[in-house]
C-alpha cells in the first residue's frame, strides 16, 4: 500500500493544540479562496475547487503503486506540494521505463513544471550547462531549486525480493522485517 | 495464503516546499536501499520504518504497518507527520483487489464563500496559510482507522504496541497516540471531539496536584507519556464519567453539550464556557473518510467530462439556514447530510462500505452485488452500534473486541456499548 498524509504547509499552520499536543493543518489554502489567484504553492485554480462548506480541496497527493501485468512493481510516493506529480512521475520513469536501479531512480536530478507560474524549476544539477543555456535561448525561464521532493519508494524484484528506497534528500530510511 | 505478506508499506509525506529549501547540497548517485523479502515499508523517518518493520515481523500486513508509521511520524516528523491533517492511500490486496481511501480534511460546515476575503472581496490569503481559519476538519485518525478496520490483521492495539519504542530516545511518542484514541473513540460514538479547555487560575487553583504549564514555547510532551498538562493525557484526570460535584468544583473535563454534531454545525461565535470567563471552546469534528472508485481513465476523460461530475447541490443544513435568511454555502461532498431533511438526497462518493475486509475480492470471483444505491449516511464505524446485516454486526462486534484494550487503558469504562437502531 502507499499512503501520504499531510499538514499541507510545513507544521501545518503553526498552532498546537493546548492539552493535546497536535499540531493542526492549514489545508483550507488548498481551496482557491478567489478563483483565478494563485495559492501558496502558486497553483491558479478555478470555480471547481471554490471553498465551501463540507468541500474536499483539491490535493497533488500522489500515493502511487504501479502494476506491471496486474503484478505489482513500484509503490512510491512524495512530498512537495505541487511539484508531487512530476517527481513521483520522474522517479517511476527512471525505475520503470528507463530501466534505472531504484536508488539511482530514487537519487537522480528532477525538473518541474505546473504551467502556471510559466517557468521550469531545476534541481541544482539536473541539467548540463549547455542545456540550460539552450532552453534560455529559447525562452525558458530557469528557476533553481534545492531538492524537488523527497521521494520513499519500493521496488518489487523479479525474483521476489523487496527492494526499499529512500529519498538522499530527506532522512528517511527503508527497512523490512 | 493469509500469512502471507501483501506488500511493502510505503508511507510517503507531503511536506511544504518551504522545508526542502533548508538542504543545500545536491544528492548524486545512489539512495541508501534495503532489501528482504518478507516485506518493507520506506518513510520519512527512521523511527517510523522501524515501527513498521517491526508491525510486519509481528505478522502484521502492509497496512498494519503503514498506520503505525502513520502515528509515529506524527511525532517524528511534525513537519507533515500528523494527528489532525489528512491524506490518501492506495492499497492492493494479495488477492489483486484495489482500494483507496480519500481522508482528506473537509472545509468546516460554517466556511462561506467569501471566509477568506476582504470586505472589498480580496484575498487574504494569511487567513487561509494561519490561525484558526486555516484549519480544515482533520481525517487522519478516521483515516487510519478505517484502513486499519478493512485490512488490518493485527489488533488495533497490537499496532500500537508495534510503534512501541525500544530506546529512551523514542520517548516522545506515546502522548500522541492518547489523543488519538480519544478522538476516535468520540469518533465511533458519534460525538464531537473537544480537546479540553485550557485550565483557568480557578481550576489550578481547585486541582493543584496535576502538572501545569501553559509556557507556550514548550513541548506539551513529557517523557513520562503524559502531556504537560495533565488533562489530556493522564489516565487518572476527569473525563466524562466525573461526577457532578468534580464538575462543579472545576476539576473535571467539560460536560457533553447536548444534541447531535451536526446540530450544532454553526457555532455562535461568542459562546464562553460553562465555567464562565474560560476562553472559548475548543472543538474539532473528524472528517469522513471515503472510498474512492479506481477505473482506467478513457481518451473520452476530458476535463469537461469529470468537471461535469461534480456534484453542485445544496447541503440540506445549507438550505435549512437559508430559510433564515443567511447565505448558502455550496456543498460539495464530504459532510453527511441530515437524515430527518427532505432535501434531495446528495451523491457522495462511495462510502466505505462496513465489510470489514476485502478478502472477498479474489481476482476472478464473481463480482459482489453492488451495495444499494442509498448512501449510508452515518458511515462511521460505532462501537456497539447495530447495523442491519450479518457484516454490519460483525463489524460491530469485531468494533466491540477491539475497544476492551482501550477501555482499560482508560482505567475505566466510559463508555456503554449503545444498540441503535438499525443504520438506515
Amino acid at each position: 500500500m502507499s499512503l501520504t498524509y499531510t499538514l499541507n504547509d510545513t507544521f501545518g499552520n503553526g498552532t498546537v493544540v493546548p492539552g493535546v499536543g497536535v499540531l493542526l493543518n492549514n489545508e483550507m489554502d488548498d481551496f482557491s479562496a478567489v478563483p483565478g489567484t494563485a495559492n501558496m504553492f502558486g497553483l491558479v485554480q478555478g470555480e471547481a475547487n471554490a471553498v465551501r462548506a463540507g468541500g474536499r480541496p483539491l490535493s497533488s497527493m500522489t500515493p502511487t503503486i504501479v502494476l506491471e501485468d496486474g503484478r505489482p512493481r513500484f509503490v512510491l510516493g512524495s512530498p512537495g506540494g505541487a511539484t508531487i506529480p512530476t517527481t513521483v512521475l520522474q522517479v517511476f520513469l527512471n525505475a520503470g521505463p528507463r530501466g534505472q536501479p531504484l536508488a539511482e531512480a530514487v537519487a537522480a536530478p528532477r525538473f518541474h513544471h505546473q504551467h502556471l507560474p510559466d517557468r521550469i524549476e531545476v534541481e541544482t544539477g539536473a541539467f548540463p550547462e549547455n542545456v540550460k543555456a539552450a532552453l534560455r535561448e529559447k525562452g525558458h525561464v530557469l528557476e533553481e531549486r534545492s531538492a524537488l521532493g523527497i521521494v520513499h519508494a519500493i521496488a518489487f524484484e523479479r525474483d521476489g525480493t523487496l527492494t526499499g528506497v529512500a529519498d538522499p534528500r530527506g532522512y528517511g530510511a527503508a527497512a523490512g522485517p | 495464503m493469509r500469512s502471507r505478506l501483501v506488500a511493502g508499506a510505503a508511507a510517503a509525506l507531503f511536506l511544504a516546499l518551504a522545508a526542502l529549501s533548508g538542504r543545500a547540497s545536491m544528492p548524486l548517485g545512489e539512495a541508501p536501499a534495503a532489501r528482504s523479502k518478507r516485506g518493507m515499508v520506506s518513510a520519512a523517518t527512521r523511527e517510523s520504518v522501524e515501527a513498521g518493520a517491526r508491525v510486519l515481523a509481528e505478522g502484521g500486513g502492509a497496512v498494519d504497518a503503514a498506520v503505525s508509521a502513520a502515528f509515529v511520524l506524527a511525532v517524528t516528523y511534525p513537519q507533515a507527520g500528523n494527528l489532525a491533517g489528512g491524506g490518501f492511500a492506495v492499497v492492493r490486496t494479495a488477492e489483486g483487489g484495489f482500494f483507496a481511501l480519500d481522508f482528506r480534511e473537509t472545509a468546516p460546515a460554517a466556511t462561506w464563500r467569501n471566509t477568506y476575503l476582504d470586505a472589498g472581496g480580496a484575498s487574504r490569503p494569511q487567513a487561509s496559510r494561519y490561525g484558526g481559519l486555516a484549519v480544515a476538519t482533520p481525517g487522519t485518525v478516521r483515516g487510519l482507522e478505517a484502513l486499519h478496520r478493512k485490512f488490518g490483521r493485527l489488533p488495533w492495539g497490537r499496532t500500537r504496541n508495534g510503534a512501541r519504542p525500544r530506546s529512551p530516545a523514542q520517548k516522545v511518542w506515546p502522548p500522541a497516540l492518547g489523543p488519538a484514541r480519544r478522538a476516535r473513540d468520540r469518533a465511533r460514538a458519534g460525538r464531537v471531539s473537544r480537546p479540553s479547555r485550557p485550565r483557568s487560575r480557578a481550576r489550578r487553583r481547585a486541582c493543584p496536584a496535576r502538572p501545569v504549564s501553559r509556557s507556550p514555547g514548550r513541548s506539551p510532551f513529557l517523557s513520562t507519556g503524559r502531556t504537560r498538562r495533565g488533562g489530556n493525557a493522564s489516565r487518572a484526570t476527569g473525563s466524562r464519567g466525573d461526577t457532578r460535584g468534580d464538575r462543579l468544583a472545576g476539576c473535571g473535563r467539560i460536560p457533553p453539550r447536548r444534541g447531535r454534531p451536526q446540530d450544532r454545525g454553526v457555532r455562535p461565535r461568542d459562546r464562553r464556557s460553562p465555567h464562565g470567563g474560560g476562553p472559548r471552546r475548543l472543538r474539532a469534528v473528524m472528517a469522513d473518510p471515503v472510498r474512492v472508485r479506481l477505473r482506467p481513465l478513457s481518451a473520452r476523460d476530458d476535463a469537461a467530462s469529470l468537471g461535469g461530475r461534480l456534484p453542485s447541490r445544496v447541503h440540506p443544513r445549507a438550505a435549512s439556514i437559508r430559510a433564515r435568511g443567511h447565505l448558502v454555502p455550496r456543498f460539495g461532498g464530504g459532510h453527511p447530510p441530515d437524515r430527518r431533511s427532505r432535501a434531495p438526497r446528495i451523491r457522495r462518493p462511495e462510502p466505505l462500505s462496513r465489510r470489514p475486509r476485502l478478502r472477498g475480492h479474489a481476482a476472478g470471483a464473481a463480482p459482489r452485488a453492488r451495495p444499494p444505491r442509498r448512501t449510508r449516511l452515518l458511515d462511521r464505524p460505532r462501537a456497539g452500534h447495530a447495523v442491519a446485516g450479518d457484516a454490519g454486526r460483525r463489524v460491530a462486534r469485531r468494533a466491540r473486541s477491539d475497544d476492551a484494550p482501550l477501555q482499560r487503558d482508560g482505567g475505566r469504562r466510559r463508555r456503554v456499548g449503545r444498540t441503535a437502531a438499525p443504520c438506515r
